[in-house]
């Protein structure tokens, strides 16, 4: 160890070298564009690029005095769970039907993938075209087994368009949390599942006792990373619903792109996001800091 | 040690930033004259994304540029899902265009950001030879000037399937009460009496603002920004809308323009309140003659009176380049000429309608195959267009329409009765109270 | 048991499929017939392919694409690779700290970041080209990648690199000659994961891109969607056009992609 640990001269600068393209890659794309958009929330900008007034925290008052917001909230958090329960549930299923590798598993586990791989938008089209209110397959389906007389029309019904529209995303993205599942699954070996039968545990017992802490690691990181990408999506729900209807699939991220190009209240949208990204870093913190496996 | 790195590593990123913002104090000398050789370039930026308008508008401005040598048009297809958020940001840096197709309170929007240029002489010198119609010119004019040079207009009108009617025995509605009664009677089994979008989207926004225009409530709001929103006729539209909901199949709440369409072509509803763009695709989609394509102007409610929205697009100039200004009213001389401009308003025929006296008179109009197949159904959307109002601009130009248009407020309203329970007279309270509060 | 999976896994692949095939199919039927639900075409047409291929540019918006996520592909690789060897490789002052950075990334809504990004790029120069997209998705791309490359490089035993390092070899040569030839399916799935974001990716295309002939597929595609008309036939074909060259592409490489993962990644 001793001859890797203590580089000398221009070694010590090798590692910077190394993180400096990417970091400062991220740091001129994320988190200058960022220090506008902090700017920003201080002004009472309306269009992009007009100019606004010096308002102090009035834009931070009014977002957090705003039932919209909090409202949002509330979807955004049913989003996040739903999808988070959804897609583990199926990636979990898909990566304990496929953990045995034989030509047919692997065959699948590559093709299984492939809602992932398509555009959203493309997705969207996909479903609205199942689903759609009034010549959809579903509602051929459903009327022709009786269940409904007359179509229904989920994505732009109140109670389920939340749902349906979960279950569109869940579509696209469980089978990307399946592969990494299932890259975590092959890390087990077989000798501690025949240790388990031997003492006489169930498959049930197994999973718990055995599966699930194996997969420490993934479960952070899907739990971190996941969690603020399906926080983030946005694309989805504005394309199938445009947050609609009366605000029914509103999450925070399209509450902010309404604020911002529906309402034309830039300032008061940057401080919408600058509120939300803290809570986040709050939740990432608390989450590494209490959810993280230990390194070593 | 560790605080010393982080130090240059901030030092780093502030550098980098400030070195990034004097190139862009620097850039828009560089960039404004192009024309090195003699040829005036001007970039125009249109949203007509369907291929049929795309390859007209291409036709028509090669044909300028063969024209003058010395000035080459370079038209770029947009779409107006970025008309608020690009646009501004391109024309702050310097890369947005010198001519953008706008509507009436898209303007009022960007004049806040962009150096819009008046266009009265080049508007005066049209007016004479062409004589633009006043509806389509007065919603440009404010603060002694007028911003954009309108060039088509969009008009809503009652399409009925007259075979439907005929054979319920119906004639067309000419009232609110009527419209009902129609509705109602046409909605059995699988068919319904009408087709209205009521998902909060700008389709939704226009179909009802051509009730509250026929319905007597036409002013929204007024000249110096003040909301009239609450009152008992708007109160009544809302309740006609939700009342003709029910015979409107059970998905409107997610349609923008396109089903009303596609539904009245397949037969399944049998009338429909939108503009033009029903002619073309009638005989094709339908599989019936043009004649049972039926069409009246919008059915006057209690109180009212005809009319419905009208909405003129314009081209507003955004440089202000001399040399430029002067190509661009070429541009608009060669574009009114009547055998030129029949041909620039159908591409996309019965939607874009002519906004001049010599235009709408036009052999290029009248001789297109679609507009001639449907020649009097077109003539009762120039007739009703003239007639037309557009919320924001009845009552001298709100300046602040935009921020009303933008949400669509007047869509989110119906949905609080559709979606939320309210009644029409809470509905619209609550309308009000957002409208009130957008334009502060 | 045992048919307990069989069932969950039939009603798995249907889910999957179906909306695929029902897309793909439904493209295939004229016009008056495509509202209809029947599962199989009574007639094929082509109609509204030769119609989308005439009347679009749907060749210029997929090599635009093909370009963008090369691009992003190659430079995503580039620079995850060096940084993977520094965070995961080497101990310095301040790793836990770029790692965090790097992964901060994910914490803001991209969607507020549109028009400072926006700004930025025009102050680049670098509106309305390729190279643009390039930027940004690399952004979107690299993150991930770094914690992707976690577990290929910590496959690779650390004493590798200490017997180099006896043998006098520098850390980069170690990096370039040793450990490199070691990560290959890390690269390869990097690779592939950067293709695909750069491929779906959508509101930062839309607007940084003016020009017609600089159009990605899904931008293509929306504008294809228009504003008045729905028009299905057209849609379903233009999402099957659009889909199309990603499945081949992933028919190709996919394996390596799901392999690359399932074996290296966590450790």
């Amino acid at each position: 160890m001793d001859t890797l640990g203590k580089a000398k001269g221009a070694g010590r600068l090798l590692p910077y070298l190394l993180v400096a393209p990417i970091v400062i890659w991220i740091v001129i794309t994320i988190f200058i564009p960022l220090f506008s958009v902090i700017k920003e929330s201080f002004y009472s900008t309306g269009l992009i690029g007009s100019k606004g007034a010096f308002v102090g925290f009035d834009n931070y008052k009014a977002t957090l005095t705003s039932p919209v917001y909090w409202g949002a909230w509330k979807k955004s958090l049913v989003w996040v769970f739903g999808n988070g329960l959804a897609q583990t549930l199926l990636a979990f299923g898909i990566g304990l039907l496929l953990n045995k590798a034989t030509r047919f598993t692997n065959w699948a586990r590559t093709w299984m993938i492939i809602p992932w791989i398509i555009p959203t938008i493309v997705v969207a089209i996909f479903w609205q075209w199942i689903f759609n209110g009034s010549y959809g397959i579903f509602n051929h389906i459903l009327q022709a087994l009786h269940i409904i007389d007359k179509p229904i029309n989920l994505i732009g019904d109140n109670t389920w368009s939340l749902p349906i529209v979960i279950f569109i995303n869940t579509w696209h993205w469980f089978p990307f949390m399946a592969v990494i599942i299932l890259a975590g699954l092959s890390t087990i070996s077989h000798e501690m599942y025949e240790a388990a039968d031997v003492d006489g545990a169930n498959k049930w017992q197994q999973f718990w006792s055995i599966t699930f802490p194996s997969l420490g690691k993934i479960t952070f990181a899907l739990g971190l990373v996941g969690t603020l990408w399906s926080f983030n999506i946005f694309d989805t729900i504005y394309i199938l619903t445009g947050g609609g209807p009366a605000g029914a699939t509103t999450t925070i991220p399209v509450m902010i792109y309404q604020q911002a190009f529906e309402s034309y209240r830039i300032g008061q949208a940057s401080a919408t996001s600058i509120i939300t990204a803290c809570v986040l870093i709050v939740y990432a913190f608390f989450f590494i800091k209490y959810v993280a496996p230990k390194e070593d | 040690m560790r605080h010393k790195k982080w130090v240059v590593l901030l030092l780093v990123v502030f550098g980098l930033q400030s070195i990034l913002a004097a190139c862009s104090s620097e850039k828009p000398e560089e960039a404004a004259p192009k024309a090195a050789d003699g040829v005036t370039e001007i970039v125009l930026w249109h949203m007509e994304e369907p291929p049929n308008r795309v390859e007209r508008f291409k036709e028509i401005i090669d044909g300028f540029n063969q024209a003058n040598p010395d000035i080459k048009i370079i038209s770029q297809v947009q779409s107006w899902g970025d008309a608020y958020s690009k646009f501004p940001a391109a024309i702050q840096s310097g890369n947005g265009p010198d001519l953008l197709f706008t509507i009436p309170d898209y303007t009022t929007l960007i004049k806040e950001v962009a150096d819009i240029q008046p266009m009265d002489d080049i508007i005066a010198s049209l007016d004479e030879k062409h004589d633009f119609f006043e509806t389509a010119l007065t919603p440009y004019q404010y603060e002694d000037h007028t911003w954009a040079v309108p060039v088509f207009g969009m008009g809503q009108v009652l399409w009925y399937r007259s075979d439907i009617l005929n054979e319920a025995g119906l004639t067309p509605p000419t009232t609110w009460d009527e419209l009902k009664a129609v509705a109602e009677k046409l909605t059995t089994g699988k068919q319904y009496g009408i087709a209205l979008p009521a998902s909060k989207s700008m389709a939704t926004d226009q179909v009802l603002y051509s009730f509250l225009a026929s319905g007597g409530a036409k002013h929204i709001m007024n000249g110096s920004n003040e909301i009239t929103f609450d009152n008992e006729k708007t109160v009544a539209a809302y309740q006609m809308y939700s009342d003709l909901l029910q015979f409107s199949p059970p998905d409107s709440n997610t349609y923008q323009w396109g089903e009303p369409q596609a539904q009245f072509n397949a037969g399944t509803v049998a009338m429909a309140i939108e503009k033009g763009q029903y002619l073309s695709t009638f005989e094709a989609e339908s599989g019936r003659p043009a004649s049972d394509l039926g069409v009246v102007p919008m059915p006057v409610g209690e109180g009212g009176e005809e009319s419905s929205i009208y909405i003129p697009n314009g081209i507003m100039l955004l440089t202000g380049d001399a040399k430029k200004k002067e190509a661009v009213a070429k541009f608009f001389e060669y574009l009114f000429e009547p055998e030129t401009y029949g041909k620039f308003v159908n591409a996309e025929p019965g939607l874009f309608l002519p906004v001049t006296e010599t235009g709408s008179q036009a052999e290029s109009f009248w001789s297109d195959p679609v507009i001639s197949k449907f020649k009097p159904q077109v003539e009762v959307l120039m007739e009703s267009s003239k007639k037309g109002a557009l919320f924001g601009f009845t009552d001298g130009v709100a300046s602040k329409v935009g921020v009303i248009a933008g949400p669509n407020y007047i869509a989110q309203t119906l949905e609080q009765m559709t979606s939320a329970g309210k009644s029409a007279q809470e509905a619209v309270s609550w309308g009000q109270e957002l409208m009130e509060a957008a334009v502060k | 048991m045992k048919i307990f999976r069989y069932i969950f896994g039939v009603l798995l692949t249907f889910l999957i499929a179906f909306p695929f095939y029902w897309v793909i199919i439904s493209s295939f039927k004229p016009a008056d017939q495509i509202l209809k639900p029947d599962l199989f075409p009574k007639v094929f047409t082509l109609d509204h392919y030769r119609e989308l291929l005439n009347q679009t540019s749907y060749l210029t918006n997929l090599s635009n694409s093909v370009i963008v996520a090369i691009g992003t592909m190659a430079i995503s690789v580039l620079i995850v690779i060096p940084a993977g060897y520094a965070l995961y490789r080497m101990k310095f002052p301040g790793r836990r700290f770029f790692s965090t950075l790097i992964l901060a990334t994910y914490v803001f809504p991209g969607i507020l970041l549109l028009v400072p990004v926006y700004q930025l790029m025009s102050n680049l120069n670098l509106v309305d080209s390729l190279l643009g997209l390039i930027v940004i998705n690399v952004t979107f791309a690299a993150p991930f990648s770094v914690w992707l490359m976690q577990g290929f490089y910590d496959s690779v035993p650390l004493v590798l690199d200490e017997a180099a390092a006896i043998d006098g070899a520098s850390r980069l040569r170690t990096m370039l000659v040793i450990v490199l030839p070691l990560i290959g399916p890390g690269i390869a799935t990097i690779s592939i994961y950067a293709f695909i974001t750069s491929w779906t990716e959508f509101a930062f295309s839309s607007v940084l891109i003016s020009s017609e002939s600089l159009r990605t597929l899904p931008i293509g595609l929306n504008a294809i969607m228009g504003q008045y008309t729905v028009r299905w036939g057209w849609t379903t074909a233009g999402a099957t056009l659009t889909l199309l060259p990603v499945v081949i592409f992933f028919a190709f490489v996919g394996k390596y992609f799901v392999k690359g993962l399932t074996a290296g990644a966590v450790k």
